[in-house]
């Protein structure tokens, strides 16, 4: 029981060893810049070896103005971080980043070990001169004849209120195909405002889009743009079985890809395989899409009376549509065939070698 | 006659209670609902602070005691396979396994202390490392993608340069492991004694979880 005891604690031992863990939290932070303000931060530091040396430093921008309530920890712990911003940053406008670090001091090791730095961000934005107006564009993929969201959202970034006009155009292969206005108003300093407006895409056609926003403010232009893609209910064949081996169930398939950007739950196919004397039809189990996605149907097609090439016609069914697609099936011998033809030729050639070898050395006898 | 009569008024009476008691019961439900909605209601209030956390869980490759073999000039020391070659040290299997525990993403870098020479000296030494996902799609782009790191997956000399490894190190449990497998050349001219190194993993939040492509231009009059 002594040495069972003795074991497990060893055990134990071995497995605290083998493993480091440091976590520090928050893991970051965001303020606005306000002339002679002090922002305290407070940090939990998490380290599972309560031996373990910790080093805590700062930087990145404005680290002349951070005070660390502790340098150095053993184990885990709290540090309190209090910034003294200045009454003046200069010429810093935007964001500034200031890293708070940990680092474990390593153990002595034989061989390889390891040591864990972690940092955390406190960004403290400082105001453009001026007029600024900072915007995030957000546009989903959608279908044709439908309502796609639109957001535009504004964050007045800079040190005077100003006033907003914005509108987001439509465009394809450079081309203007629509715009979403908004109606103008006044932003003031740090506030923000999300537009949101909506496209219908009815008379659009499937493809690839860019929704290209501008926002003019008065001592200056935004531009934000972004791509997104308009669907339709259409699924392509983008692959199928051209050749199959004779003899036996052969498996026939055929790959497929959703142009709709919603999910589809069945989709299957209809598959007419035929020559000048015989026909063959068969229908896939059906498969779900996802939007945008790709899949594989399969089909089972007996070839064992089947040589020589077919015309196939697949039909895709989905949501009440239809798509077509042709191409030429070849049924050809299968190559295992060959290959055991070829092995019984070569055996009975050897065979036939050593019978007249034999019979040589007989007559010599 | 009597006896139908009086099983008749029992009858009755026990309607007349049965209703009585549905309807008293529904009358003290409703008081009590309107008693409860009369009383003040209050907030429940949560803050869920983010915190950046590395766990080795594996956080140390310790081959213990070994020379090469007599006869041969290299000894190979190989984590992955788990094999050592010409060389008499304990084959020690995987290598350093590094979770995120934290509840962010992590911008994962990773820091050789030692080249091979500076480790191991000798003819023609060689420290490699190959990092790669023990988890599935644990390691990522800014963007979702494959690692830009070029020899993910592949051994390489480890760095001692700071080496991004990881744009986006994930936080979701079953996607948040990454393994540094080790191989070693010893050369039988070597360093001798207890030679050791240490690999420094350093994070922090990773800055970017771009759904949208968004390009963004600022013209000023």
């Amino acid at each position: 029981m002594k040495k069972v005891f003795i074991m497990v604690i060893f055990l134990i031992c071995l497995v605290q060893l083998s493993s480091a863990n440091l976590g520090l939290s928050p893991s970051k932070k965001y303020f606005n810049y306000v002339p002679g303000e002090e922002i305290i931060v407070k940090y939990h530091i998490f380290e599972d070896n309560p031996e373990r040396k910790l080093d805590i430093s700062v930087e990145g921008d404005l680290k002349d103005y951070v005070h660390l309530s502790k340098n150095e920890l053993t184990g885990g712990g709290d540090v309190t971080v209090t910034i003294g911003l200045p009454e003046s940053v200069g010429e810093m406008p935007g964001d500034n980043d200031i890293s708070i670090v940990v680092k474990q001091q390593p153990f002595e090791s034989q061989f390889i070990g390891t040591a864990i730095e972690l940092s955390s961000t406190i960004t403290i934005f400082v105001p453009y001169p001026g007029k600024y107006i900072q915007a995030v564009l957000q546009v989903p993929n959608g279908n044709v004849d439908d309502e796609i969201p639109i957001e535009l959202k504004l964050t007045n970034r800079g040190k005077s209120e100003a006033g907003v006009s914005s509108r987001v155009d439509i465009k394809t292969e450079g081309e203007n195909k629509g715009s979403v206005n908004f109606s103008p108003f006044i932003l003031a300093v740090n506030e923000e405002k999300t537009l949101q407006g909506v496209l219908n895409t009815q008379g659009y056609r499937p493809g690839d889009y860019l929704a290209d926003a501008f926002v003019n403010y008065g001592d200056g232009v935004s531009n934000v743009n972004q791509t997104f893609r308009i669907g339709s209910l259409f699924v392509n064949v983008t692959d199928f079985s051209d050749e199959l081996s004779q003899g036996g169930i052969q498996k026939f398939l055929i790959d497929v890809q959703s142009l709709w950007n919603s999910d589809i739950d069945d989709v299957y196919a209809d598959v007419n395989i035929s020559n000048e004397v015989e026909s063959f039809v068969f229908r896939t189990p059906s498969i779900p899409l996802n939007a945008w996605s790709e899949g594989t149907l399969e089909g089972f097609l007996d070839t064992s009376d089947m040589s020589g090439e077919y015309e196939t016609e697949i039909t895709l069914n989905y949501l009440g549509s239809k798509s077509l697609t042709s191409g030429i099936l070849s049924i050809k011998k299968s190559s295992m065939i060959i290959v055991i033809i070829v092995i019984g030729v070569i055996l009975a050639v050897i065979l036939l070698l050593a019978l007249i070898r034999r019979k040589r050395k007989r007559r010599k006898r | 006659m009597k006896e139908d009569g009086l099983l008749l008024l029992v009858a009755v009476i026990a309607l007349i209670v049965s209703v009585s008691s549905a309807g008293i019961t529904y009358l003290s439900f409703s008081n009590l609902v309107s008693q409860i909605t009369g009383y003040a209601t209050g907030e429940a209030n949560l803050t869920v602070e983010s915190t950046v956390s590395i766990n080795f869980s594996n956080s140390s490759v310790n081959w213990g005691s070994g020379r090469v073999n007599t006869g041969q000039t290299k000894a190979y020391l190989d984590t992955q396979s788990g094999t050592v070659t010409f060389g008499n040290w304990t084959a020690v299997s995987g290598g350093l396994v590094v979770e995120n525990t934290g509840n962010v993403n992590l911008t994962l870098n990773l820091t050789g202390g030692k080249t091979a020479a500076q480790f191991l000296s000798g003819t023609n030494p060689a420290y490699k490392w190959n990092v790669s996902n023990f988890e599935v799609g644990s390691c990522l782009n800014a963007t979702g993608g494959p690692p830009l790191y070029t020899q993910f997956g592949k051994f390489s000399d480890v760095n001692t340069s700071t080496e991004l490894i990881c744009n986006t190190f994930r936080f979701e449990a079953g996607n948040d492991t990454i393994l540094i497998a080790f191989n070693l050349t010893v050369p039988e001219n070597s360093l001798k004694g207890a030679l050791g190194d240490i690999i420094t993993a350093t994070a922090f939040q990773a800055r970017f979880s771009q759904k949208y492509k968004n390009l963004f231009f600022q013209v000023r009059r």
